[in-house]
Parts: C-alpha cells; structure tokens; sequence
C-alpha cells in the first residue's frame, strides 16, 4: 500500500519535472529569438547623419546622393550647412560592422569626425518613409500603411460574417433530417478551413477574384479578400466555442421565462461569449496580419515606394516586406529586416493588449 | 388503476401523451389532469420521466433536439401542443424553476427584472421597482436582499438563489410554476423554507412539483402522481396515495423497496 503510494508520487514528481523542463525550454527558444532579433533590430533603430556644406563635393557613396541633390535643389542651402543622410555603408562602418572603404574614404571620414560632422540620431526614416533600394532611405510606410488597410478591410468582412455564421450554426440551424446533415456536413467543413494551408487561400484568391472577377494584382482589395478568408474559419470557430461555452442552464432559464431564441441569442448567449468572440477574433486578426504566403500568390511581391492611399491602390504588408528586406545582402538590409520583424511583434503586442484589456473591462462590466 | 380525472375543470388535461428521445420512448401514454390552484406532485425512481413530463407542460422538450412529444395537452381547454399555440408565449404563462438555480450573471435586480422587461410588463422604471420588489416579497426574499439589489445574483447562497429563480419566474406573473426537484441542492434549513414558500404560493398558482423526496411530497401536495418507467401508474389525492395505494408498484416505491 505504502509502496504503490511512494511510486505514485515518485511519478507524480517526474511528471512536474518534465513539466517543467518543457516550459524552460520553451522560454529559452523565445528568449533567444527574440533576444536576437533585439539586437539585430536596435541597431536599424539609430542612423548617422553628415554635415555637408553647400560647396563641398562628396562622395556619393558616403552620403545619401539623392538626399544630397534634393538639399542642393533648396534655395535655404546657401546658409552655410546641412544634414544630409549617411549611406547605409558609412553608417554600417561608423557602427563598426564588417565594412571596406578606400583610404581616401576613411580619411575623409575621419575628417568629418574631427570636424564634429558625423552625428547619430533615431532612423525616423524608417517609419515615415516608403521602401527604396537604398537601405538607407528604406522605411516600413508602404508596408504599414498596407498592413492596415487589408486587415481593416479583412476585419470589416470577416467578423460580422464569422460571429454571423457563429450565431447561425450554434442557435438556428436545423438539427433534425437532412438539414441537420447538411449543417453538420457543413461544421465539418469549416472546421477543415481553418486547418488549410494559407497558400492555398493565396491560390483561391488568384483563381477568383484576380483571373474570374478581374480585380488587379497586388491590390489592396484582393489582399483584404484574401485575408477575410483567412480569418473568417478562425473567428466562426472561436465564436461558436464562445457560445457554446454559456451554460445550457442559463440559456433555458431564460427561454423559461417566455424569451424567443433571438432574444436568447442576442440579449443572453452573445453577451456572454462576448469576451471568448472577442479573444478568438483578435487571435485571427493577429495571424492575417503576419500572414504572407497568400499575399505573394497574389502578386504583392512587388517592390513599391508609395504607400497605398485606397483599396485599389497596389500594396505590400509588413511580413511581405520583411520577406523583401530579408534577401538584402548587406548588413544594413539584415538590420532593417530585424526591425521591421521589431515593428511586426510590437503591432502584435498592441493588437492583443488591446484584446486583453477590453476583455477584462468587459468581465468586470458582468 | 389510474384515476386521473378530477372533479373541478382541471388546468392541464393530457390524454395519451407519449414522449420520445429519438427511437427511446421516455413517456408512455400518459393521461393526467392538473388541477389549478393547488401542488401537484411527481414521484418515481430516478429516469422514470418525471422531468420529461414536467417539460410536456411549458413546452420545454421542443429546445431538445431529438425529442419528439405526441398526444394531446390542453391549458384551461385550449390545445398547447399544436402548431397554433407559440411556445414562448405559453412560457411566459407556465414558469420553470430547476434542480440547480442558475441565476443570470447580472445583478439581483437585473434577474428579476429580466422577464417582466422582456415582455414589457413595466412602463416606467418606478412600476418596475414595484414588480422586483413584489416578487422577491413573494418568494420571500426581499428581506435578506433589499439593501443590495445591485450585488450579482450569484453571489447568493445556494437556497438564495432557488428563492431569487422562483421570484425571477414569479415576475413574469405566470398562472403556473413548474419546479423540478428544486429542494435537491438545499440544506435542510432552506429546503423548509421553500416548503413553506410553496404552501403559500398555491392559493395563487398552479404548482406542478417533481421530487425524489416521498415526505416532502406528503408534505407539500394535494395530490401526487407516480411514474414507473415511462408510465402513469397512480394518481391521486396525496393522503390516499400514500396512506392507501392501489398499485404494488406504489406500494413498494413509497414503502422504500426501489428506487
Ligand atoms: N435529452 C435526452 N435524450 C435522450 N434520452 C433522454 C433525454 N432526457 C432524458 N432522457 C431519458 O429519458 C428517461 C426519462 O428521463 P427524465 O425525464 O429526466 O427522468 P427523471 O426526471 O424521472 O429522472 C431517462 O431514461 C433518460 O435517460
Ligand atoms: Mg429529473
């Protein structure tokens, strides 16, 4: 008796044990990418900037040519100097990355450096600006702008017609004879949705909207579609585990009380799943937003410097860009592609804050 | 031999209602006459089909998906089973209360309000105020819970919150109350005071009891039916029941033999 109680608690610590290794090893592996996609990405954080003078003929290798022309251009240049940007080369090499310059650059270089010319600042082009071939005048605009937009366009479709659906085959289905097959046969399928490779969404709205609709590559419009479709399985069945989550007991309670199944619905069961909905909508918002396989089948693959400004407009999102950044060979690019990774996690982040503290506010207005 | 007439016009009158889960038959024709104003009470081993008949009467087996009822029930002569009679709106006149009280997850307030606003019983907030208030007087908890109606309704003990789901029913202003077995989850102490609750409750309402317990039964009911297995084996006035059954099936139920 007592040796059969030992060896069980004996399996019971080897049990905790094991539990506990998994979780560790789980945090390092976190740990250690994120830690390194931080150390990669703060350095993109920051940019060097040169004092040039109206007069002085630089190299255009060392600072931003196209920065430079554009300062020239300005009447304001006479006033003695102007900060114009670093190439991604200067600034990789006056952050003491792997760089080769000539003799004379470095000579001019130090020069600066004595002249106190050479200053470092934070890298708002990274933010403000499109995406360039430069990698110095490279920003995450586009990407941001795009990010935003097809996934408020994928919001706006897939979630009133997920927890519509939710609703649907969770209250007013027939569960009887052969509409009780067809919903079954058609919980099973959506069910399926949810388990297929985003790919092939990515074909589905090649095959569809681009070939059989007509809508033009890489727009917006048809990333948006894309991406509803993607979240769509996702939210209706967050939505319906919600429902069905609410006590079948208080659900009679209230049709005891002469409510009608819509007034069940919507003035008893949805409330109550409310928070459940809500937490499994931004889960298939988080994952539209980092989704790209389906965005490169519709053609968003295409380099673009200029933010969409509609639907129809051409658009890239920020995985997309960060599959772009990640083929630079320098490491200016890999900097860059680690921030926009940066970028991506703290939208993230946002996205299921905001999910959470709605979510608390909501269980403690119950 | 069954006596299921009664000598005044009954509220409920079943004739021949069968009852089946898919191809499982619960309710074996059953016949049976409900009198108004008075507790009617359903006995028999667990399974027999007390709750299924109990469900008969406020249409309740219709939001069981594989339930079928047959046969034919009227309320006051009017026909409930049929296509013309909408099951909600016969709820709201016949209330339930269950086993396990589940209030809403809202206020006390809120719980009690919830039918009459549903139905729009109250047009202001003052006539409201006086339906909450009369129907937590008239299941006798409005003294324990006058001075925090806003508290959530499940922070109440277990018999509180049997009282707050019967005055949640009771708002409604319903002709009948159904309660199955709802002094199951009681301590002996709130158990009484139901009892008591529902001795004064009859004068005004129909009451249709199901419960395991033979002295509550005995107690409580003016008359009693026993199911066996689906069937109606015996019905009549509670004392002659249990003082005098006429089937041995009830006499070795009451007796403690089964069940
Ligand atoms: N939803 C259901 N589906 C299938 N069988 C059921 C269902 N509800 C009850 N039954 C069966 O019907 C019989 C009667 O059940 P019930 O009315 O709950 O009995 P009681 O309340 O007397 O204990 C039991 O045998 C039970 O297993
Ligand atoms: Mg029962």
């Amino acid at each position: 008796m007592s040796r059969a109680l030992a060896r069980r608690k004996r399996a019971e610590a080897r049990f905790r044990l094991m539990g506990r290794a998994a979780i560790a090893f789980a945090l390092l592996a976190l740990v250690w990418v994120i830690g390194s996609v931080l150390v990669m990405g703060a350095g993109a954080l920051t940019h060097h900037r040169v004092e040039v003078s109206a007069m002085e003929l630089v190299d255009p290798a060392l600072v931003s040519a196209s920065d430079l022309g554009a300062q020239q251009r300005r009447s304001d240049f006479q006033d003695g100097t102007q900060s114009v940007l670093a190439t991604a080369r200067l600034d990789q090499y006056l952050k003491g990355r792997d760089v080769v310059l000539s003799a004379e650059q470095v000579a001019t270089v130090e020069r600066w450096r004595e002249q106190g010319r050479i200053s470092r600042g934070f890298n708002t082009t990274l933010f403000t600006r499109p995406d360039s071939r430069d990698a110095e005048r490279a920003g995450l605009k586009t990407a941001l702008f795009g990010s935003l937009i097809m996934l408020a366009l994928a919001a706006a479709l897939a979630l009133p017609l997920g927890i519509a659906t939710a609703v649907y085959l969770d209250s007013f289905a027939p569960r009887r004879g052969w509409g009780g097959r067809l919903t079954r046969a058609l919980e099973v399928n959506i069910n399926n949705l949810a388990a297929v490779p985003s790919i092939v969404f990515g074909l589905l709205g090649l095959a569809v909207f681009i070939n059989l609709v007509g809508l033009a590559r890489s727009i917006a419009l048809v990333g948006g579609l894309v991406l509803a479709l993607r979240m769509f399985p996702t939210i209706v069945i967050a939505s319906r585990a919600a429902l069905e989550s609410v006590p079948p007991r208080i659900t009679d309670g209230a049709l005891c009380l002469g409510a009608s199944p819509v007034q069940v619905v919507f003035g008893t069961k949805l409330p109550m799943a409310g928070p459940g909905i809500l937490t499994g909508s931004i889960l298939g918002l988080a994952q539209a937003l980092g989704e790209t396989a389906p965005l490169l089948l519709i053609g968003m693959i295409a380099f673009m410097t200029e933010a969409p400004a509609g639907l129809t407009d051409p658009a890239t999102s920020l995985p997309v860009q960060v599959f772009l950044w990640s083929d630079g060979a320098e490491t200016a690019w890999s900097e860059r592609t680690a921030a926009a990774i940066l970028v991506l996690l703290g939208l993230l982040l946002l996205i299921n804050g905001a999910a959470t503290a709605l979510r608390a506010r909501l269980d403690h207005r119950r | 031999m069954t006596n299921h007439s009664l000598e005044r016009e009954p509220k409920f009158r079943c004739r021949s209602v069968s009852v089946h889960y898919g191809s499982f038959q619960a309710l074996h024709d059953v016949d049976i006459d409900i009198m108004d104003r008075g507790v009617t009470a359903l006995i028999g081993p667990s399974g027999c089909g007390k709750s299924t008949l109990l469900r008969v009467f406020n249409r309740m087996n219709d939001t069981i998906a594989n339930a079928r009822v047959t046969g034919s029930v009227t309320m006051d002569g009017q026909d409930i089973l049929g296509g013309d009679i909408d099951p909600v709106s016969l709820r709201a006149r016949v209330g339930m209360v269950f086993q396990t009280p589940v209030p809403f997850p809202k206020s006390i307030y809120d719980n009690v309000a919830y039918g009459p606003r549903l139905h729009g019983l109250a047009r202001t907030r003052a006539e409201l105020d006086a339906v909450v208030e009369n129907s937590l007087r008239r299941a006798g908890l409005w003294d324990e819970v006058s001075d925090r109606l806003s508290m959530p309704g499940t922070g109440l003990s277990g018999g509180q919150q049997q009282r707050l789901v019967l005055a949640r029913a009771i708002a409604v202003d319903p002709e009948v109350i159904l309660m199955d077995e709802p002094a199951s989850s009681l301590d002996p102490i709130a158990t009484a005071r139901l009892e008591a609750l529902i001795e004064a409750l009859k004068a005004r309402y129909c009451i249709i009891i199901v419960t395991h317990s033979m002295a509550q039964a005995a107690r409580i009911s003016d008359r009693t039916a026993f199911l066996h297995q689906g069937r109606l084996i015996e019905y009549d006035a509670t004392e002659r029941l249990f003082t005098n059954p006429g089937d041995v099936r009830t006499q070795d139920y009451i007796t403690g033999r089964f069940g």
